[in-house]
């Protein structure tokens, strides 16, 4: 049987039990070393939610590009890509692709649809002041049983409405 | 053997018990490693994925900054200011998204890509928009959009 008392030297077992209890320590080790760094942390559902919010942000940008009086309406959640049933309202940020004659469904680009089939978009607005408003892009979608979204905001300026318009708007909004 | 590292008292074998320590002691060790690879080296690989994605952004942002116009093939783009000169051009080549500025100097922007597409809707000829099918199936697509602010500057 192996003794565990205090003695000169050691023996091969206390070697490696100290080694075990060393490598176990290695994992909260990497762990807090690995939290400590400065690279802000990515899931792949995180980080494709961010390339579309920018797809939307960019859209609201070339409208406004367009037409500066262009300014994006609220919208309830709504899908990204078209269901087979056809029957949830698709966002109209992702409706018109030149090569899909319309939204991307599960026949004509399977790859990119099953991997944006989570996400839902959103979109919030408000006037923050006289000259100012304010867009903010939600693209929200389930992870493990809870909600989650990745969001940008724009500053838009209001150059193009008038202040009539404005008060309508304000008091539509509330 | 075990006498005589009894006598040097450096080592000890006291039967198979001592001996199912040591196994143990070995599998902790090499699971701890294990964990460790595959939480933090793994994950880290992952990342350079986005960190390539990222790239792609980073590159179009600068280019669609002064770009007025995009002409669009399927797997490729050539970007023109407001003077109608060429910007850059950006194409599949060798399975890779390379960049080429406007003397013609080639830069890889992605690295082993299956597909690439650009497209430019008829309704928003002011949009460009970009999709990356890696090589690799098991990491995400890249799908994004790019608006050419060349001539409404006040949309930075």
């Amino acid at each position: 049987m192996c003794k565990l008392r205090l003695r000169k030297g050691t023996s091969l077992f206390e070697t490696l039990l100290v080694l075990a209890i060393l490598s176990v320590s290695i994992y909260p080790l990497a762990h807090i070393i690995y939290m400590s760094m400065p690279t802000v942390s990515h899931t792949d559902d995180e980080y494709l939610a961010t390339l579309l919010a920018h797809h939307v942000m960019e859209t609201i940008v070339a409208r406004r590009a367009k037409d500066p009086s262009y300014l994006p309406s609220m919208s309830e959640a709504c899908p990204v890509v078209a269901s087979p049933e056809g029957n949830d309202k698709i966002s109209e940020y992702f409706t018109d692709f030149k090569e899909y004659n319309g939204p991307v469904t599960e026949t004509n680009d399977p790859q990119l649809y099953w991997a944006v089939k989570k996400f839902k978009c959103k979109v919030d607005t408000y006037f923050l002041d006289k000259n100012t408003f304010k867009v903010f892009v939600y693209i929200i979608y389930s992870k493990e049983g809870k909600d989650k979204k990745v969001f940008f905001e724009r500053l838009l300026p209001v150059n193009e409405i008038s202040s009539d318009d404005y008060e309508d708007e304000k008091e539509a909004e509330f | 053997m075990s006498d005589s590292y009894k006598k040097n008292n450096k080592f000890e074998f006291d039967g198979l018990l001592t001996y199912a320590f040591v196994l143990i002691g070995l599998v902790i060790i090499i699971s701890c490693g294990f964990f460790c690879y595959n939480n933090f080296l793994v994950e880290s690989n992952q990342k350079n994925v986005i960190a390539s994605y990222n790239n792609i952004v980073t590159s179009f942002r600068q280019d669609t900054h002064q770009a007025v116009v995009a002409i669009t093939a399927s797997d490729s783009v050539v970007l023109l200011d407001k003077n109608a000169d060429k910007i850059c051009k950006y194409e599949l080549k060798d399975n890779n998204l390379v960049r080429f500025d406007k003397n013609d100097n080639m830069s890889t922007v992605f690295k082993s890509i299956e597909s690439l597409r650009f497209s430019i809707s008829e309704k928003q000829p002011n949009l460009l928009t970009v999709r990356v099918f890696p090589s690799d199936k098991k990491e995400i697509p890249f799908f994004t959009s790019f608006a050419l602010r060349g001539l409404n500057n006040d949309m930075q």
